[in-house]
C-alpha cells in the first residue's frame, strides 16, 4: 500500500501515545496500589467493592458495638457479683440468727447489720453506668428504679430490655430489667410457700418441702387441729375454697402431702395452729431480706416465740436461695452472652479477614503483574520511539 | 526545425507546470485535508503530412487531485462516529469517577450514617451521639445535594455545550454554502477544470461539520454538495445554508434543546440528531444525565420514605411521637412556557415503592388529557381531573386551553431536595412509643415479647391495654387473653398447643404471646414515658441498612446505590470502547484515504528528479534546434 509521508509521521506518534496512555495508566494503577481506579474500569468489582467496603463498615461497627455490649454486660455482672455476696453474707446472718442460742437482743443486733446489708442492696440495684444510666431501670434510664418507701423497696422501672446489633442478624440483649433481675422470684421453694400464721402457739418449725410435676396451683390451708391434750394431732389441708384435699395423724418429721405438695413439719403445733401454702407468689430480694430484719426485730422469747422465729428464719432462707438462684442463673446467662460476643467477635474477625481478601483480590493490583507489564511497555515504548526516529531519518533528499 | 522549437517549448512548459506541481505538493506535505495533486500530460494534435501524422509536442491537460470519494465519505461517517463517543466517553466518566468518589459519592455518607446510627442505639439516651448522628444525616443529605448540584452543573454545561456546537455547525454550514459557490463558479470559468484547492477545502470543512453532528452528503451536477442533518433536515442545499438554532426547553430554563431557524414554532428536532459531538451530547443529556439524576432522586425518596416510615413508629427522648426525619419527597410539577389555559396540575406521592425513574408528560389536545411516560412512551387518556401512575396522584384543576402541556418530575429534584426534616437531637425517635409489662402478681410464666408497632396513628395510647388470661375466654374451655383498653379481644391463646410463641396483632400493634399463663395473669402494654434508655426504634432503623426495601423489595440503599453505579459504569466503559474502536476505524479510514491522496516525499522526490531530466532533455532538445537552424545557415551564409 501506499503511504503518505503525513500517515507515516501520524501513525508513528499516535503509537508512541498509546503507548505512553498505557504506561500512564500501569504507572497511575502503581502509584495508588488500586487495580480499579473509576467504576468503568471494571463495572462489576466496583458494584463488588461497594458491598465489600460497606460489609467492612458494618463488621467494624458491628465489633464497636461487641466491645460496649461487653463492658455493660461485665458491668452487670459485677454488679450482680457483689449482690451475691451481699446475699451469702444476709443468708449466713439468718442462719446464724436461726440458731437456738440466739437471744432477742442478739437477733436485733444481727437485725441492724442486715439493715446495712439491704441499704448495700439498694444501693447496688440503683447502680449507673459511665453515661450516668441506671443499669436496672429497663427504658426509663433516667429514672432511679428502687425507691424506698416505708418499709418497702419499690421498683420505679419497667420491663424492657435493651439489645445491641453486636452481628448482623444478631441483637443481644446487654441490659436486663431491674425487674427481671430483682423483683420477680419466686417465693418459698419456688412453686409454694409456707406462712406461719401470726396467732401460732406451738413449736411446730417448717423442715422441709417440695412439689411434684403434678402439683396444682392454689392457695392450701393446712391447720392442725387436736380436741384435748391427750389427744393425737391431726391435720388437714383445705383448698382456697374450704374442700379438705387431705387429712391425716400429725407426725413429726413425717410428710404431709397433697395435690403433688409435699411439706414436712418438726416439733409440736398446738391446736388451731394454721399454714397457709400459697402458690409461689412473685417476691422482691428487698421485701426477702426485710421480712427476715422484721421478725428478728419482733422477736420474743418463749418456745412458740421462737418456732416462729424459727419458719420464719427457714421462708426467709427458702427466698434467700430463691434470690441466690437468681443472680446465679443472671450471672450465667451474662457469662454465655459474654461468650457468645467472644464467638461472634472471632467469626467476624475471620469474616472481615475474608472480606479484606475478597476486596484486595476484587480492588487491589497485582504488583508483580503490573511491574512486569510496566516494563514490557516500557520496553515497547522506546521501541516504537527508536524505530520512529530511525523511520523519520530515511528520505530520498537525503541524498539528492 | 520551428516544430521541433515549438516540441521542446511545449515540453518545457509542461514539465514547469509538472515541477511547480510537485513542489506544490512538497509544500503541502502537512496541510490537513490537503489532496496530491497529479498533472494530466496530453500529446498535442499531430500535424497531418503526407507521409503521416506529425507530433507537435505535449501538453497539460489537467492538474486533477488524487481523491477517492467512496474513502473520502468513509473518513467523514468514520468522524461522526470517533467524535461522537469520544464526547460521550468523556462526559460520561464524568458522570462514573463522581459516583464512586470517597468524597462526594453517596456510598460513604450511607456507610457513616448507619454507624453514627447504631451508635446511638447503644446509648440511647446520650446527647452526644444523637447529634453525631444528625450530623452524619446532613452529611449525607450533603452529599446527594452535592452530587444532584454536580449533576446539575453538568447539565448546564451541556446546555453551553450544545449551544457552541450548534454556533459552530452554523458557520461551518455557511462556509460550505460559499465553498460550494466559489467551486461552481470557478469550474465554470475554466471549463471543467477541477478548483483541486477549493474542492479539498470544502471536503476540509464537511469533515469538521461531520465532528459536529452527523451528516449526509448529496452531490449536485453542477458540483455542489448539499448537506443534510437528522433525518433529511436540509443544512446546505446548493449556495445557501440553512441554520440551527437552540431554543430554551419550555419546561426547564436551564435546558436547550435544537431546533431549525426561520420557523413559526420551535420544533425539537433534538432527538433525529446523531453523531458527532452535538447527538452526542443530546444523548448524553437525554440517556445518561436525566437517568442518573432521576435514579439518585429515587434512591434520595426511597431512603426518605423508608426511613421515616420506620422512624415515626418510634418516640423521641421528649415523649414526642417521632415525625419525619428526612424531608419527605415532593414530586416537581413544571407548566410549558407556550399554556395559555389556567388550569394547574399538582402531584403528590402515593406510593414510593411504585415510583419508577421517569419523568411524566400530561397534555391537553382540547377535550382529552394524555398522560405520557417519557421513559417508555405508554400513556393513558381521559378527561381528568384525577390520574394516577406509577405511584404518583395527579390531579388537575383549573380550565386549560388545548395544547397545553405540564412536566411531572416525580424524583427529579429528590437529590436536590433531600435534608434533614428534625433539627433537635432529642427529636429523634430511638425508642419505641409502647412498652409491655406482666402483672406482679402474676404465678405463670405467661409473656408477652417482640412488641412492635405497625401504624402509629393510634399512639399515643388513650390507656393502657391490659391483656387477661382468662381459661374460658372464648367460650367454655377455650383459652385467651381477654383484652381491656382496646378494640379486638378477646385472642384466643391455648397454653397447651401455642406456649411456644405466638405472633398477635392488635390494632396498630403486633406482639408474641408465650408461655403458660395462670387464669387472672395479666399483661400489659402502655405508653413508653420516659423511656429514654430504650433503643428498639433505633436497632429498628438501623436494620433498614441491610433491608431489601426498594426497588420493589428487591434492594437495600446500598444495593440501589451500587446498581446506579453499575448502571453509569457499564454506559461509560462501553462508550470509552465505542470510542477507542471507533478512533481505530478511523484511523483505519484516515489511513485508506491518505494511501490515496496524501503526499509522500519520497514519491515527490522521485518526481522532482524524473521532471527535471526530461526538461533537461527538453532543453537540448532546443539546443539541437538551434543547432540544426545554425548548420542550416552556415550553409547558405557562402
Amino acid at each position: 500500500m501506499r503511504l503518505s509521508t503525513a500517515q507515516i509521521f501520524q501513525q508513528g506518534i499516535s503509537n508512541i501515545l498509546n503507548q505512553q496512555a498505557q504506561l500512564q495508566k500501569t504507572q497511575q494503577q502503581l502509584a495508588s496500589g488500586l487495580r480499579v481506579t473509576t467504576p468503568a474500569d471494571d463495572p462489576i468489582a466496583a458494584v463488588q467493592i461497594l458491598d465489600l467496603t460497606e460489609d467492612l463498615a458494618q463488621l467494624d461497627q458491628f465489633d464497636r458495638n461487641g466491645n460496649l455490649a461487653e463492658g455493660q454486660i461485665a458491668l452487670a455482672d459485677t454488679v450482680l457479683q457483689d449482690v451475691t455476696d451481699v446475699l451469702q453474707r444476709v443468708r449466713e446472718l439468718t442462719v446464724q440468727a436461726n440458731n437456738a442460742t440466739q437471744t432477742p437482743e442478739t437477733r436485733r443486733a444481727i437485725a441492724t447489720e442486715m439493715e446495712g446489708r439491704l441499704d448495700e442492696l439498694v444501693s447496688l440495684a440503683n447502680t449507673r453506668d459511665a453515661n450516668g444510666e441506671f443499669v436496672f431501670a429497663g427504658f426509663q434510664a433516667q429514672t432511679q428504679p428502687f425507691t424506698r418507701t416505708g418499709g418497702a423497696v419499690v421498683y420505679n422501672g419497667d420491663e424492657g430490655q435493651r439489645f445491641l446489633q453486636v452481628a448482623p442478624n444478631t441483637q443481644l440483649a446487654v441490659r436486663d430489667s431491674g425487674r427481671a433481675v430483682f423483683m420477680d422470684i419466686p417465693a418459698g421453694n419456688g412453686s409454694f410457700d409456707i406462712r406461719a400464721s401470726a396467732g401460732n402457739a406451738g413449736t411446730a418449725i417448717v423442715d422441709a418441702s417440695s412439689a411434684a410435676a403434678n402439683y396444682q396451683r392454689d392457695t392450701y390451708t393446712i391447720s392442725f387441729s387436736q380436741a384435748t391434750p391427750a389427744d393425737p394431732v391431726t391435720y388437714s389441708v383445705t383448698d382456697s375454697s374450704a374442700a379438705v384435699v387431705a387429712s391425716g395423724p400429725y407426725e413429726s418429721g413425717a410428710n404431709i402431702t397433697f395435690n403433688g405438695a409435699s411439706v414436712t413439719f418438726e416439733g409440736t403445733p398446738a391446736d388451731g395452729d394454721s399454714f397457709a401454702v400459697p402458690a409461689a407468689p412473685r417476691q422482691d430480694v428487698f421485701s426477702s431480706v426485710q421480712n427476715i430484719i422484721d421478725s428478728l426485730k419482733s422477736s420474743t422469747t418463749g418456745p412458740a416465740a421462737s418456732a416462729a422465729v424459727n419458719n420464719a428464719m427457714a421462708s426467709g432462707l427458702g427466698n434467700l436461695d430463691q434470690a441466690l438462684g437468681r443472680m446465679l442463673e443472671q450471672q450465667a446467662d451474662l457469662g454465655v452472652r459474654l461468650n457468645r460476643i467472644d464467638s461472634l467477635r472471632e467469626s467476624n474477625d475471620a469474616f472481615t479477614l475474608q472480606l479484606q481478601e475478597t476486596l484486595s483480590e476484587v480492588r487491589d493490583l497485582d504488583v508483580t503483574e503490573a511491574i512486569s507489564r510496566l516494563n514490557l511497555q516500557l520496553v515497547a515504548l522506546q521501541a516504537a520511539q527508536q524505530s520512529y526516529v530511525r523511520i523519520q531519518g530515511l528520505s530520498l533528499f537525503n541524498f539528492l | 526545425m520551428a516544430d521541433l522549437l515549438n516540441i521542446g517549448t511545449s515540453a518545457l512548459l509542461s514539465l514547469q507546470r509538472a515541477l511547480s506541481t510537485t513542489g506544490q505538493n512538497i509544500a503541502n506535505v502537512n496541510t490537513a485535508g490537503y489532496s496530491r495533486q497529479r498533472v494530466d500530460f496530453a500529446t498535442l494534435p499531430p500535424e497531418a503530412t503526407g507521409a503521416g501524422f506529425l507530433g507537435t509536442g505535449v501538453k497539460v491537460d489537467s492538474i486533477t487531485r488524487s481523491y477517492d470519494q467512496f474513502l473520502a465519505q468513509d473518513v467523514r461517517s468514520r468522524s461522526s462516529s470517533s467524535a461522537g463517543f469520544s464526547t460521550l466517553a468523556s462526559l460520561t466518566s464524568r458522570i462514573d469517577s463522581l459516583l464512586a468518589d470517597p468524597s462526594v459519592g453517596i456510598a460513604p455518607g450511607i456507610e457513616s450514617f448507619f454507624g453514627a446510627l447504631q451508635d446511638v442505639a447503644n446509648t440511647p439516651g446520650s446527647i452526644p451521639e444523637r447529634k453525631v448522628l444528625l450530623g452524619e444525616a446532613s452529611e449525607l443529605a450533603g452529599r446527594f445535594q452535592a452530587l444532584d448540584a454536580q449533576l446539575r452543573g453538568l447539565n448546564s454545561e451541556v446546555s453551553q455545550r450544545i449551544t457552541t456546537t450548534v454556533q459552530d455547525i452554523n458557520a461551518l454550514a455557511s462556509n460550505i454554502a460559499s465553498l460550494n459557490e466559489q467551486v461552481v463558479r470557478a469550474t465554470t470559468q475554466t471549463g471543467g477544470q477541477p478548483p483541486n484547492d477549493l474542492l479539498d477545502a470544502r471536503d476540509q470543512a464537511i469533515n469538521r461539520l461531520a465532528e459536529k453532528v452527523g451528516v449526509t452528503t448529496v452531490m449536485q451536477d453542477d458540483g455542489a454538495i448539499n448537506v443534510l442533518v437528522g433525518n433529511g433536515q436540509a443544512l446546505v442545499v446548493g449556495f445557501t445554508a440553512s441554520e440551527l438554532q437552540t431554543f430554551r426547553d419550555p419546561f426547564d430554563a436551564t435546558r436547550v434543546n435544537v431546533g431549525i431557524a426561520g420557523l413559526a414554532t420551535s420544533t425539537d428536532i433534538g432527538r433525529f440528531l446523531s453523531g458527532g459531538e452535538l447527538g452526542a451530547a443530546l444523548s448524553f443529556r437525554g440517556g445518561v444525565l436525566d437517568s442518573t439524576r432521576n435514579e439518585l432522586g429515587l434512591l434520595a425518596a426511597g431512603i426518605a420514605a423508608t426511613f421515616n416510615a420506620q422512624h415515626s413508629k418510634g418516640l423521641d427522648l421528649n415523649g414526642q411521637l417521632g415525625g419525619n426525619f428526612f424531608r419527605p419527597l415532593e414530586p416537581a410539577v413544571t407548566a410549558s412556557a407556550g399554556n395559555t389555559g389556567s388550569a394547574t396540575v399538582s402531584a403528590g406521592l402515593a406510593d414510593v415503592g411504585a415510583l419508577t425513574g421517569a419523568d411524566y408528560r400530561i397534555s391537553f389536545d382540547g377535550s382529552q388529557w394524555t398522560l405520557r411516560n417519557q421513559q417508555t412512551g405508554a400513556s393513558q387518556t381521559g378527561a381528568g381531573p384525577a390520574f394516577s401512575v406509577d405511584g404518583v396522584d395527579i390531579t388537575i384543576s383549573g380550565t386549560p386551553a388545548a395544547g397545553d402541556s405540564f412536566l411531572i418530575q416525580p424524583v427529579a429534584q429528590g437529590a436536590n431536595l433531600f435534608a434533614l426534616e428534625i433539627t433537635n437531637a432529642a427529636a429523634f425517635a430511638a425508642a419505641s412509643p409502647v412498652r409491655s409489662s406482666s402483672g406482679s402478681a402474676n404465678l405463670g410464666d405467661g409473656g408477652l415479647s417482640a412488641l412492635s408497632v405497625n401504624d402509629a396513628s393510634g399512639l399515643p395510647l388513650a390507656g393502657a391495654i391490659t391483656l387477661t388470661f382468662n381459661p374460658d375466654a372464648l367460650g367454655a374451655g377455650i383459652p385467651g387473653y381477654d383484652v381491656a383498653g382496646s378494640a379486638g379481644g378477646p385472642i384466643a391463646y391455648n397454653p397447651a398447643t401455642d406456649s411456644g410463641g405466638i405472633a398477635v396483632t392488635l390494632g396498630g400493634l403486633s406482639f408474641e404471646l408465650a408461655g403458660t399463663p395462670a387464669a387472672g395473669d395479666t399483661l400489659g402494654i402502655a405508653n413508653n414515658t420516659d423511656g429514654s434508655g430504650d433503643n428498639r426504634n433505633a436497632l429498628s432503623l438501623g436494620a433498614l441498612q441491610a433491608a431489601p426495601i426498594l426497588d420493589g423489595g428487591t434492594a437495600s440503599y446500598q444495593d440501589s446505590y451500587a446498581g446506579l453505579v453499575a448502571d453509569v459504569a457499564v454506559r461509560s466503559r462501553q462508550a470509552s470502547a465505542a470510542a477507542d474502536a471507533e478512533g481505530t476505524l478511523l484511523q483505519q479510514a484516515i489511513s485508506a484515504r491518505d494511501s490515496v491522496q496524501g503526499v509522500n516525499l519520497d514519491e515527490e522526490a522521485a518526481d522532482l528528479l524524473r521532471y527535471q531530466q526530461a526538461y533537461q532533455a527538453a532543453a537540448q532538445v532546443i539546443s539541437v534546434a538551434d543547432t540544426v537552424f545554425q548548420t542550416l545557415l552556415d550553409a547558405t551564409r557562402r
